[in-house]
């Protein structure tokens, strides 16, 4: 595809989406909200899974655990700082992910994906069943942070229209960021690991410690959108850090073409579209779900991405 | 001169199974020693041992008169051994340019920053650029090494290893698989950046080795059956019944 | 703790840790020989708990059921390799979790569409239904001791399988490579669609004799699998012996940190705690042998 158009394509998206809470349904401002938040999280997922090569169904306990860090230390009462809470999330989520990283990538390959598995739900255990973090009913946040510009303007993110435009910068602020990320010099390092991990140790790289340096790079970016879930549904629970919600970032990864910047953005869009229609059809909705997955990753393991735009194609 | 790299009574075990038997070996700069010697005689594993691809069972590398044993492949590297292997081991689903970003930072303390582009550090392109006008693949910059000729890939092979900036480089075998023309530009190439680097190469086209070579060590069934300039090798009793039913004539 | 409960304690260890080695072994053995990673194994064992509880209700005989269920089992296991998992052999492992990620999906409805989502219980059969006097007020049901010991019957076997034929020294080398499964001379297509179906039907199994003693429910099968990814972990790649020791390691430890209590400046932090200790015991492992106890450097 030609790039022109591609950008023309994206910058006509980026007014659309812009301009969507003017004209926009409630339903549809939070719906589409939703989706931005998951773009994260899948972009997180796919820094690992796309760019670096590993393969973590454990990465919701960093989505998750995001949200548990707000909803433990938000005072009752009064709103956080917006800024301070986000940055107090990210960080502990990044000091999670170092603990977690430095453990599982002593792994390899299957090693890998069974590691991350089960120390997501220890996690999961963990906080199901501790009195302290509420249970299997989970925390509710009443009193969600905000942000108050010199007493001029405030940010309310119970209004959803406050709430969808804090959501749709972050979104682009983590998706240029992964861009640079992978032009950087730490990126082609990245790229020489995904591809050939044995030769770039030959080259003089202690590769564990650039996959660990990525792996709290991607549970910060997890954090972010965990916040902003925790936020948006105003409780926190331990199935946002079980290992289904993790296999099903995974799904919008492969479904959008991973390895690819924008494939979160299409594999997410795609399927959280389809599950919405699909569960207005009926209540057994997860075995449509299953079935396109089964066929997807069986008959197109490049994805969307991969049938679209053959030629930008980082990985075959 | 002092030698850059030595071995002494390297030896390696896989199994009950003696790959490499007590192999003594150094070589200094400017000078490229062959390792030869029929299929199986670990002349690969020699390499390996060098490199720091596999551990010795016992004895000593040596590096600047260093003892250097046990350090892992990207230590070596570090110390300053590059090498190439016999099957390509290179960057296949990235372009020439990145496979070759990917070496010649490894050399910069900047291979942890994430948010500036690489276009953005001058001596990682002006690296690259050097490297890939030595090999002679400025043509090809940007396509992916998966697109290239088999013989073009050899190339990227050695490309990555010069571009670490090594003082001793290890050659697994570079002309493997190579045309006739194709493995005379890559003889060319050894020639012209020899002076810079002790050389050690495994090869078994013996017009290029004997082309090249200063010094050779002849291996067979793991042990050094013979050393020396090449004269004494072609002499050589030994290496004649070794290499018996092989063309050895020059 | 007297030392009849702790003796009472180990036998459920024990017992829980044998039947963990069932399905864990099964997991090993799909990806030894076939480098399939089938995080759908779980669902297997779901599916023979909720087998042997209707079946017990159309048949009324929990043998017959067995005899039944396993066939089921085998039959299910032959059509899914034929349908999908043929296809993932020489595909990565990102493809194949996706693909028994979808399959998780299919039956976990599946099952709410047949079965509902109910918790159940399976009657323990008539022919077990006793308990052994051990002291004067202390038994222990038959039924746990049979189930053990038809799990040291199976492990038996395959340790015999796996020592004396040379599928099985494949399976100890850790191989999964097909060139070599093709110079034994075998028809493999056949071989690994055999070979699969065991490994489901082994699962099955494994759900189907648990059900008496413990509850059927939806969300067994990934309480089972992500232990069985625990015992792997633990045991290490490759090895049969491995998955056994840390199956009974993990159902020891288990099975004790829930009747521990260990009291820390007054908070008894065990049983809050007790579902987390296997995972540390297996964080401990990471550490310090990345590799599992038996595995070898991968």
């Amino acid at each position: 595809m030609n790039i022109i158009f591609k950008n023309a394509l994206l910058a006509a998206l980026l007014v659309m989406l812009i301009l969507l809470p003017v004209f926009g349904e409630r339903f549809y401002i939070q719906f589409v909200s939703k989706i931005l938040i998951m773009i994260i999280f899948v972009s997180s997922l796919n820094l690992l899974v796309g760019f670096t090569g590993l393969v973590s169904l454990g990465h919701a306990a960093f989505f998750g655990s995001s949200g548990y860090v707000l909803a433990l230390f938000s005072p009752i009462g009064t709103s956080m700082n917006l800024f301070v809470a986000l940055l107090a999330s990210v960080l502990c989520v990044g000091a999670l992910g170092a603990v977690f990283g430095a453990l599982v990538l002593r792994t390899k390959g299957i090693f890998f994906i069974m590691a991350t598995l089960a120390l997501g739900e220890m996690l999961f255990y963990f906080l199901h069943d501790t009195a302290f973090a509420g249970g299997s009913d989970g925390i509710y946040i009443h009193d969600r942070p905000g942000f108050n510009l010199f007493d001029w303007w405030q940010l309310d993110l119970s209004n959803v229209s406050h709430f969808y435009y804090l959501a749709l910068i972050l979104v682009c602020l983590v998706l240029m960021l992964i861009k640079r990320i992978m032009n950087s010099p730490f990126g082609r390092v990245i790229s020489g690991i995904r591809v050939n991990e044995h030769r770039t140790k030959a080259l003089g790289y202690h590769t564990y410690k650039f996959k660990l340096v990525c792996f709290v790079i991607a549970s910060m970016i997890a954090a972010i959108s965990g916040f902003l879930a925790a936020v948006q549904f105003g409780v926190v629970n331990p199935e946002m850090v079980g290992w289904h919600a993790s296999g099903h970032a995974l799904m919008m990864v492969i479904l959008g073409g991973k390895g690819s910047i924008l494939g979160p953005v299409l594999g997410t869009t795609t399927l959280m579209l389809v599950e919405e229609i699909f569960q207005v059809a009926t209540k057994h909705w997860q075995l449509l779900t299953g079935i396109v997955v089964v066929l997807v990753a069986l008959f197109f393991p490049n994805g969307l991405a991969g049938l679209n735009f053959p030629k930008k194609r980082s990985e075959t | 001169m002092r030698s850059v790299i030595e071995a002494r009574g390297l030896t390696k075990c896989f199994a009950g199974l003696t790959a490499v038997s007590d192999v003594s070996l150094s070589c200094e700069r400017g000078v490229i020693h062959a390792v030869i010697g029929p299929n199986g005689a670990g002349k690969s594993t020699l390499i390996n041992l060098l490199s720091g691809d596999l551990k010795p069972t016992s004895g000593k590398i040596l590096i600047d008169g260093l003892d250097v044993t046990g350090s892992g492949s990207s230590q070596m590297s570090l110390l300053g051994v590059g090498r190439s292997y016999q099957r390509s081991n290179i960057y296949p689903s990235l372009t020439v340019a990145e496979n070759c970003n990917i070496a010649v930072q490894s050399r910069f303390e900047i291979s942890m920053r994430f948010l500036g582009a690489v276009s953005a550090y001058p001596e990682v392109e002006v690296g690259t650029k050097r490297v890939l006008e030595r090999v002679g693949l400025e043509s090809v910059v940007h396509k992916k090494v998966s697109q290239l000729s088999h013989g073009e890939q050899r190339q990227v092979e050695i490309a990555l290893a010069l571009a670490t900036n090594p003082k001793v480089l290890l050659l697994d075998e570079p002309l493997a698989g190579m045309g006739a023309e194709e493995s005379l530009r890559i003889v060319e190439l050894l020639r012209s950046i020899r002076s810079e680097f002790a050389v050690i190469l495994v090869e078994h086209d013996m017009d290029a080795v004997f082309a090249l070579a200063d010094t050779l060590t002849v291996m067979l069934n793991g042990q050094v059956i013979e050393a020396g300039v090449p004269q004494d090798i072609r002499s050589s009793a030994r290496v004649q019944a070794a290499y018996l039913g092989e063309d050895f004539s020059d | 703790m007297d030392a009849a409960t702790v003796l009472i304690q180990a036998m459920n260890g024990i017992q829980y840790g044998l039947l963990l080695f069932l399905v864990a072994s099964g997991l090993t053995l799909i990806f030894g020989i076939m480098g399939v990673i089938n995080i759908a194994h779980g669902s297997f064992y779901m599916i023979g708990a909720y087998l042997a509880w209707s079946l017990m209700g159309w048949v009324g005989s929990f043998w017959i059921g067995l005899i039944v269920g396993v066939t089921v089992a085998l039959l299910l296991g032959l059509v899914l390799e034929w349908l999908f998992i043929r296809f993932l052999y020489d595909r990565d492992h990102l493809q194949q979790v996706l693909v028994t990620y979808g399959l998780i999906l299919i039956f976990s409805e599946l099952r709410s569409m047949i079965w509902g989502d109910d918790v159940h219980s399976v009657p323990i059969p008539e022919l077990l239904s006793g308990s052994i006097q051990l002291t004067e007020n202390l038994a222990y049901p038959i039924y746990r001791l049979w189930l053990s010991g038809v799990c040291i019957v199976i492990a038996i076997l395959m340790f015999l399988g796996i020592q004396h034929t040379r599928l099985g020294m494949m399976i100890r080398a850790g191989e999964s490579d097909r060139e070599m499964t093709k110079s034994l001379g075998i028809n493999i297509g056949l071989v690994y669609r055999f070979i699969f179906a065991l490994g489901v039907s082994l699962a099955a199994f494994s759900g189907m004799i648990s059900a008496p003693i413990s509850s059927v429910f939806p969300g067994m099968g990934s309480q089972v699998l992500i232990v069985s990814f625990v015992v792997v972990v633990i045991g290490g790649l490759g090895s049969i012996k491995g998955a056994m020791i840390a199956a009974l390691l993990v159902g020891l430890i288990d099975t004790f940190g829930k009747v521990i209590h260990l009291d820390i400046f007054g908070v008894n932090i065990f049983p809050e705690m007790s579902g987390m200790s296997i995972f540390a015991l297996m964080a401990l492992i990471l550490m310090l042998r990345p590799q599992g106890l038996f595995g070898r450097e991968h």
